[in-house]
């Protein structure tokens, strides 16, 4: 066991683990911090999608001790001042989500997405979440919720 | 009633005696030269084959931390010098690496998915050795060649063509470690292209892919020299040497495209498997070699 420091969501969180644990499971069961999904465990689904050092990554077979040094951000990092962010939002009102397990993974690559890019075509959008898959939404809804948040013209 | 607790559901990553993050290349070579365990940079391969129980090792050797390992350059003029465990999304979005490789940016937007490629390193595509690996066929009409550390001291080069042995399996030792690849700058009379058929457009594996390269005589405009590589049709990534040939020395038209591609389908010899039969697959290669070959000639002559 290791013992790390890691900074998520702009806090400190001190815990012990093994260098080759996921990021993901720390998270979720060391650190409590169960936002972030666990769908597949193999990188493919892209349900446990969060930032590091501002880039999307697959937190389930990112291992902790690569975290070490790095910003880690995660859905739970979202809100400002008790608010849902706007992406969180669109995804609520305009029914982007359905059973929810998808949905921090998709946030998050279209978080990552709307720092570099803040005004995406659709395309670009789709191709930013092609790493997320949904299997309730059939994604035109949650491409929309996202157009919306972007504030750039929705079809 | 008992408490609700929630049951931990931990990825097992069994049978890891040790853990190694060496911070030079000296000391990583001592780590493996001891067998004591499997290189790894981004584990999108060895972490995902370790979870599947597909595979053991006796340890995990972290290469990330290597100086160098993960930097890349560019000099218009100079080629691409690529540290091997440089993630794909660093090159994917330099405007200095897609405007001049084309091939090699359209198979690296084909991998996976954004999150994987920013964890995916180009080093770790090439020594996993998939037949379908997407970066293959791209370096290798690029001519990007391979520095890893040999038998003994010191280091070998060769070209990416030269690298793969078989399916999972690559020229380097067990305790060698790749290091870098080099891209020699392309000529303003090539083009080249890349495509691959997967029934989804991310997160799928190649059917087939291929990349052409041609280049162009100046004064003649014929043929200089055409260079095609298949994957997913052989047990590694192969050139379709036939179908090159037929193409050099002659004015590029679309019939002579087009008997390349029959060609490069008949030379080539696939198997059978979950993802096509061997017959769709000699389709597909028909098909997208005609089309690389075509887009190539366009990129060519611009």
């Amino acid at each position: 066991m290791e013992h790390y420091s890691l900074k998520i969501n702009g806090n400190v969180y001190e815990t012990d683990a093994e260098p080759f644990e996921s990021l993901l499971d720390v998270l979720r069961e060391k650190l409590r911090l169960t936002g972030s999904k666990k769908g597949c465990d193999e990188g493919e689904c892209g349900s446990c999608t969060v930032l590091l050092d501002g880039k999307p990554v697959l937190s389930c077979i990112l291992l902790v001790s690569d975290v070490r040094e790095k910003e880690v951000l995660t859905i739970e990092g979202l809100p400002q001042g008790g608010e849902p962010h706007p992406i969180q939002v669109e995804m609520t009102e305009r029914g982007g989500i359905q059973c929810g397990y998808c949905t921090p993974g998709i946030i998050m690559s279209a978080y990552a997405l709307l720092q570099e890019n803040p005004r995406p075509s659709e395309d670009e959008i789709r191709f930013a979440i092609a790493g997320n898959i949904c299997r309730c939404t059939g994604y035109s809804k949650i491409v929309e919720a996202l157009q919306a948040a972007a504030g750039t013209p929705i079809r | 009633m008992t408490p609700f607790r929630a049951h931990p559901i931990l990825s097992p990553v069994l049978g890891l005696e040790g853990y190694y993050e060496p911070a030079s290349i000296d000391e990583a070579l001592d780590i493996l030269r001891r067998g004591n365990g499997k290189p790894f940079a981004g584990g999108t391969d060895v972490i995902i084959n370790l979870r599947r129980r597909t595979v053991t090792y006796k340890g995990l050797v972290n290469i990330k931390r290597l100086p160098g390992i993960a930097d890349w350059s560019t000099e218009p003029g100079e080629g691409l010098h690529i540290g091997a465990a440089t993630p794909f999304r660093d090159l994917e979005s330099s405007p200095s690496v897609t405007q001049r490789y084309s091939a090699l940016a359209e198979s690296i937007r084909v991998i996976g998915s954004v999150q994987l490629r920013n964890m995916a390193t180009i080093g770790g595509n090439l020594c996993n050795a998939s037949p379908a690996a997407d970066s293959a066929p791209a370096l290798i009409v690029s001519k990007a060649t391979v520095t890893f550390t040999g038998n003994g001291d010191g280091t070998r080069s060769c070209l990416v063509e030269q690298f793969f042995s078989g399916p999972g399996r690559s020229i380097l030792d067990p305790d060698g470690l790749l290091l870098s690849l080099e891209i020699p700058e392309p000529e303003s009379n090539s083009g080249d292209c890349f495509q691959r058929f997967t029934p989804r457009g991310a997160l799928d594996i190649a059917v087939v892919s291929a990349a052409s390269r041609i280049t162009l005589d100046r004064s003649s405009g014929r043929v200089q020299e055409a260079v095609i590589a298949l994957g997913a049709v052989a047990p590694t990534p192969v050139r379709a040497g036939k179908a090159e040939e037929v193409l050099v020395g002659h004015e590029p038209t679309p019939d002579l495209m087009a008997q390349a591609a029959k060609i490069a389908k008949e030379e080539c010899n696939p198997i059978s498997d979950i993802r096509g039969s061997a017959s769709y697959r000699q389709a597909l290669v028909e098909v997208l070699v005609r089309r690389t070959l075509e887009q190539a000639l366009e990129r060519a002559q611009r």
